[in-house]
């Protein structure tokens, strides 16, 4: 039987690492850039557009192969957080009503791509 | 087309979702210029829909100016290229702000030098305009270029049937120079000294772009 996570569960999950991120800290941000879309259900593109980068920028970001200034992680992060909170907020409302805030682990992976 | 006289013009990095509109005005600009090139029409195509195009809009969303910056990784080169301006906004500086833009953007957001990549350009040999502009950013010359399969027939090619040009670097000596031009030099108005020139760059702004500029000179 899969294990059960709630999804409101993972979207805070994220949103306490980006919120305690250290943007110096280049691993650290390379890991909560790189759970962004699975978490946030957005495309690479999509994040990409949001954060005024190339697709191929982004995906370099997320894959190590290189990072952005400092300077650059800190709006970055904070429009992850905003993303994060609006999902959290918007659920929080339709699962007060529907009582459907979980879902497999199994489907949680399959969203993400893995 | 560029509105009224003074209005402000948008520098701005194109989003994916305009890609074809990004993509048709670069072809309505390169039928008619022989010499830029220097990339066939699906390279064009998928720089618009990898999200690497740089542009200028008016404040009706005409699109004035327009050029790439993209990673080639077999070369290791980030070229900055594709510049192409609409004659009736060229005399105000359009394309000095809009190649400063896509190359402070490159150096913030990818950090090419601590990577081992570079930035370059290139340029026609028989096309003189941009050289002025390229010798003013700070970009140096590096050698020349041959290309011998033509890859478009609108390129001005030798007798030979090869396009020829040169071949430049912006240096990451020239930081400084580009962070004094964003810090000291302009002052959000394009040349006439009338027209505004917005930098439209989510989520952080120019700011974040020209502190970037800050953090790799002081590496330097």
């Amino acid at each position: 039987m899969p294990a059960t996570i709630s999804r409101t569960e993972e979207l805070r999950g994220l949103l306490t690492r980006a919120t305690t991120l250290d943007v110096r800290d280049d691993a650290e941000f390379q890991n909560v850039m790189r759970e962004a879309p699975g978490v946030l259900e957005m495309s690479e593109k999509q994040i990409a557009d949001a954060l005024s980068v190339s697709r191929p920028t982004f995906n370099r970001w997320i894959n190590g192969k290189t990072l952005p200034h400092v300077a650059m992680r800190t709006p970055a992060v904070q429009w992850l957080i905003q993303e994060l909170n609006t999902r959290i907020k918007n659920r929080t409302a339709h699962s007060r009503g529907s009582g459907s805030d979980s879902y497999t682990y199994a489907e949680g992976l399959v969203a993400m791509g893995r | 087309m560029a509105g009224e006289p003074g209005s402000a013009l948008v520098f701005f990095k194109f989003p994916i979702q305009a890609a074809s509109l990004a993509f048709s005005f670069h072809c309505s600009i390169a039928k008619s210029d022989p010499h830029l090139r220097l990339r066939s029409v699906d390279e064009i195509r998928m720089f618009a829909e990898e999200g690497e195009l740089f542009g200028v809009r008016s404040a009706a969303s005409n699109v004035l100016a327009l050029c790439y910056a993209a990673l080639d990784e077999s070369s290791n080169e980030y070229e900055v290229g594709g510049l192409a301006v609409l004659p009736e906004v060229q005399q105000l500086g359009v394309a000095s702000v809009l190649a400063r833009f896509a190359i402070a953007h490159i150096i913030a957001n990818d950090r090419p030098w601590h990577y081992g990549y570079r930035i370059v350009a290139y340029v026609h040999e028989d096309n003189q305009n941009p050289r002025a502009l390229v010798d003013r950013l700070g970009f140096q010359h590096i050698g020349r270029f041959t290309l011998k399969n033509a890859v478009t027939s609108t390129m001005k090619q030798n007798p030979k049937g090869e396009v020829m040009g040169d071949k430049f670097e912006f240096p990451r000596a020239c930081v400084k120079q580009l962070l004094n031009w964003f810090e000291k030099e302009f002052r959000n108005l394009l040349r006439d000294g009338v027209t505004p020139a917005i930098v439209e760059l989510k989520p952080g702004g120019l700011q974040s772009i020209i502190e970037a500029l800050r953090q790799e000179a002081a590496e330097l």
